[in-house]
């Protein structure tokens, strides 16, 4: 393998409590990441499962439930150890949260999906660990879970809510999942906010937790905030399994029944979504055929970046 | 890295060597833009040689003020085709010489671009032109309680254009994050006359393979010429407070600071005055009685008033316990204003009280701020170039501003070093070169030192994708790229 000349450059294994960053192996797994990072009173919110690595989750999907408050995985790595196709490994990004210094390859490179190179390590964005937790499901008809969720993502306490996943399931229910760190002592502001909004549409809070379907989803969506549900529904309807709209950022993972692959739908959700800009990415996606156009300048990026 | 090569264009104070636009394209782009306008007089270029940079001067060749979007396009095409070299400009406001005809040509100004097209409330989303003042977007958002927090200093005067082309960001950034973090999509003409969307209001690739946006946004108008956004909108802040406190010393107010950015209640802001930036401020008229010799510190949280009010007495006590001399807070909109107007006024008063000021950017790792203050003053004292200090301490974006006389070549030299000492310490420290005012032609000397040899080649790529030649922009964030 060949490095940077300036190997110095290259981000090494790294806790940093006082800026609230870390760098790990892109292999490492959540869970490990979330036990690091616990031990210095920190965490890394965007976690879909544990079990996964960080690499795998880049994947497969660009926001996680929790981005509902930190937005998607581009806004929470700030850096990478990245190898490009001739084995060279370059640092790009940075250490420190804010960061305009030439182009933002980062955020280009991070889900380009292996054409430009891989990375090999990622530099975190830590949040504090508040020592509190409030989490809730309510059940209840869709018009009442509607309305929750819209007082939810209509006032500044979205900003202090972790994640509002609205869960379709092949059922044909749904329930609506609110989930947030928060300080010690705080967790009765937070239910009590959230019992307001629930009693005013008729929801009942629901004992069962645990709805979030093990694994990273086979399908993740990018869309609008408001088109989301309707897709969650139709992916759901034509083809079973699981949907969860991450409610605050347009966004659907799809978890389909073991075995099962659609087949024509695809093309079409495609089509909707980017028209809207959004896209689809994950295992399910099918891979993207770029125009000419874009062909040209990844020619240019590949011919440039592989002899270096 | 010699003093010499710390600016890449000669910069040109009067007309001598300006080429005029050959009166055949000049009249195409008067022909172009059927109610726009195209200055080429001395006396009209003049006010368009420099940015928030005001002593380094390149005068344009001539300036088109399209009248609209599709006559921006229309001259977009038309410089493209004649090869010859432009650069995009908003309000000017840019502190890295970004707006600026470094290689000469024609500026563009878009500032009549000035539609805000739509405030989506359901899908929280806005779409405005390039040329649409950032403030005049905040006050449409206020109406409907929306918020788009990225909030450079200034707001008042600067184009959503421009910020997105720098990245900008601002005070609330330690929480609310950046400009880039709020761009869902951008439409933009690229050099071959092509018109391209990238994202939209679902702020994803759209019909691209790549995310071509993340490229374009902070690529400081090399890339392409902005016509439109698609800007992410949030819930504005149910309640704000404000805190002021004062310290003693630095490592105090560090200590404040670093307690404050772990803190749960994630505060919005963290900013920071030095003793000296208190002195220029309570020496002048604006004087708002701040203890001198002394550190403030600023700080908001905002969000539900039930939420934030039960946060508001932890804030103090953690003031406190670091070793602050006083603590001030106000939820009252008047109250929270005399807070805030020490650091607002500082600015001004840097133009007031010194014929030509530097404000530099760049942003360190937060433990070494009171390290590299030590550094900042002691280069500066011995250079004899008076330096304030007020910045983004919560992001550890410094902002320190050099004073001097433009006019006289020593200081200038002086502070040239000053920005190169700077720049190499904060490389030295895992910092980086810009946080949110961009490279521009003032720092990309020190792009090749903080990228090394491949990163800068794997950065050079991008702009040979989509403009190899160099002829839109030419000369800013790398010194190698001079339009031929």
């Amino acid at each position: 393998m060949k490095t940077d000349s300036d190997r110095s450059r290259l981000f090494q294994p790294f806790i940093d409590a006082t800026d609230m960053v870390m760098c790990c192996p892109a292999d490492a797994l959540l869970g490990d990441i979330q036990q690091e990072a616990a031990g210095h009173g920190l965490r890394f919110p965007l976690v879909c499962d544990p079990a996964w690595s960080l690499q795998a989750h880049v994947s497969a999907v660009d926001y996680a439930p929790a981005s509902s408050r930190f937005g998607p995985y581009v806004d929470n790595v700030l850096g990478m150890n990245w190898e490009l196709p001739s084995g060279r490994v370059v640092r790009v990004g940075e250490r420190v949260i804010k960061s305009t210094t030439g182009y933002d390859l980062l955020r280009f490179l991070l889900h380009s999906d292996g054409r430009y190179g891989r990375a090999r390590d990622y530099v975190l964005r830590l949040r504090p660990l508040g020592g509190g937790r409030m989490s809730a499901t309510l059940g209840g008809d869709e018009e009442s879970l509607d309305r929750v969720r819209s007082a939810l993502l209509s006032t500044s306490w979205i900003h202090w809510i972790d994640a509002v996943t609205l869960y379709v399931m092949q059922s044909g229910a749904a329930v609506l999942h609110v989930d947030t760190d928060c300080a010690a002592g705080e967790e009765a502001i937070f239910e009590g906010h959230l019992d307001a909004v629930r009693r005013e549409a008729g929801l009942t809070k629901e004992a069962r937790s645990g709805v979030h379907p093990d694994g990273l989803p086979a399908l993740s969506v990018k869309t609008t905030v408001p088109a989301a549900k309707g897709i969650a529904r139709r992916l759901v309807e034509e083809n079973g399994g699981t949907a969860a709209v991450l409610c605050m950022n347009g966004v659907v993972h799809y978890f389909p029944p073991a075995g099962r692959r659609p087949v024509s739908f695809e093309g079409r959700l495609a089509e909707q979504c980017e028209a809207d800009g959004g896209h689809l990415m994950g295992p399910w996606a099918e891979p993207f055929r770029a125009s000419a156009h874009e062909m040209m300048w990844s020619t240019t990026l590949e011919t440039t970046w592989k002899n270096l | 890295m010699g003093i010499h090569s710390l600016t890449n264009a000669e910069p040109r104070r009067t007309a001598c060597g300006r080429k005029p636009l050959p009166a055949d394209v000049a009249l195409r782009i008067v022909i172009t833009m059927p109610t726009g306008r195209l200055l080429t007089s001395e006396a009209q270029l003049t006010g368009y040689e420099a940015d928030g940079i005001s002593f380094k001067h390149f005068r344009p060749d001539a300036v088109a003020i399209p009248g609209n979007a599709a006559e921006l396009i229309a001259v977009v095409r038309l410089l493209s085709r004649e090869a010859i070299p432009f650069t995009i400009r908003g309000a000017g406001t840019s502190l890295s010489g970004g707006a600026v005809a470094a290689q000469g040509g024609v500026v563009v100004h878009t500032s009549r671009l000035r539609k805000i097209e739509e405030i989506n409330s359901l899908g929280m989303y806005a779409v405005v032109e390039s040329g649409v003042v950032l403030g005049h977007l905040e006050k449409s958002l206020a109406a409907q309680n929306l918020y788009y927090p990225p909030d450079p200093s200034s707001g008042a005067a600067c184009t959503l254009g421009g910020n997105v082309a720098a990245n900008a960001g601002g005070v609330h950034c330690f929480r609310y994050g950046v400009t880039g973090n709020y761009v869902l999509g951008v439409e933009a003409v690229l050099l071959d006359g092509q018109i391209v969307r990238f994202g939209g209001p679902a702020g994803g690739r759209g019909k691209w393979r790549d995310d071509w946006k993340r490229l374009f946004v902070g690529s400081e108008g090399t890339l392409g010429t902005f016509t439109r956004f698609w800007l992410r909108l949030i819930p504005r802040p149910e309640c704000v407070w404000t805190f002021r406190a004062t310290y003693p010393d630095v490592d105090s107010a560090s200590a404040a600071i670093q307690r404050l950015g772990c803190h749960p209640a994630a505060p919005a802001a963290i900013e920071l005055m030095d003793p000296r930036c208190v002195a220029m401020v309570e020496n002048s008229p604006m004087a708002v009685g701040l203890p001198r010799g002394s550190f403030v510190l600023l700080t908001e949280i905002d969000g539900p008033a039930a939420l934030v009010a039960n946060r508001v007495s932890s804030i103090e006590t953690l003031l406190r316990e670091a070793g602050a001399s006083e603590v001030s807070y106000s939820d009252h909109p008047g109250k929270r204003g005399e807070l805030w107007r020490a650091r607002k006024v500082a600015g001004g008063l840097m133009g007031q009280i010194s014929p030509d000021w530097l404000v530099q950017d760049a942003v360190i790792p937060r433990a070494h701020l009171a390290t590299v203050l030590g550094t900042i003053y002691a280069q500066a004292d011995a250079a004899g170039i008076p330096v304030v200090n007020v910045f983004h301490a919560g992001d550890g974006n410094l902002h320190p501003s050099f004073l001097f006389d433009s006019r006289i070549p020593a200081q200038r030299e002086a502070v040239e070093q000053l920005s190169h000492g700077l720049m190499t310490r904060v490389i030295e420290l895992g910092g980086t070169l810009s946080g949110e005012h961009g490279i521009g032609n003032d720092k990309a000397a020190y792009m090749e030192t903080f990228l090394g040899s491949v990163g800068k080649a794997m950065q050079l790529g991008v702009a040979h994708a989509f403009n190899p030649r160099h002829q839109l922009n030419p000369l800013k964030v790398f010194p190698e790229r001079r339009f031929a």
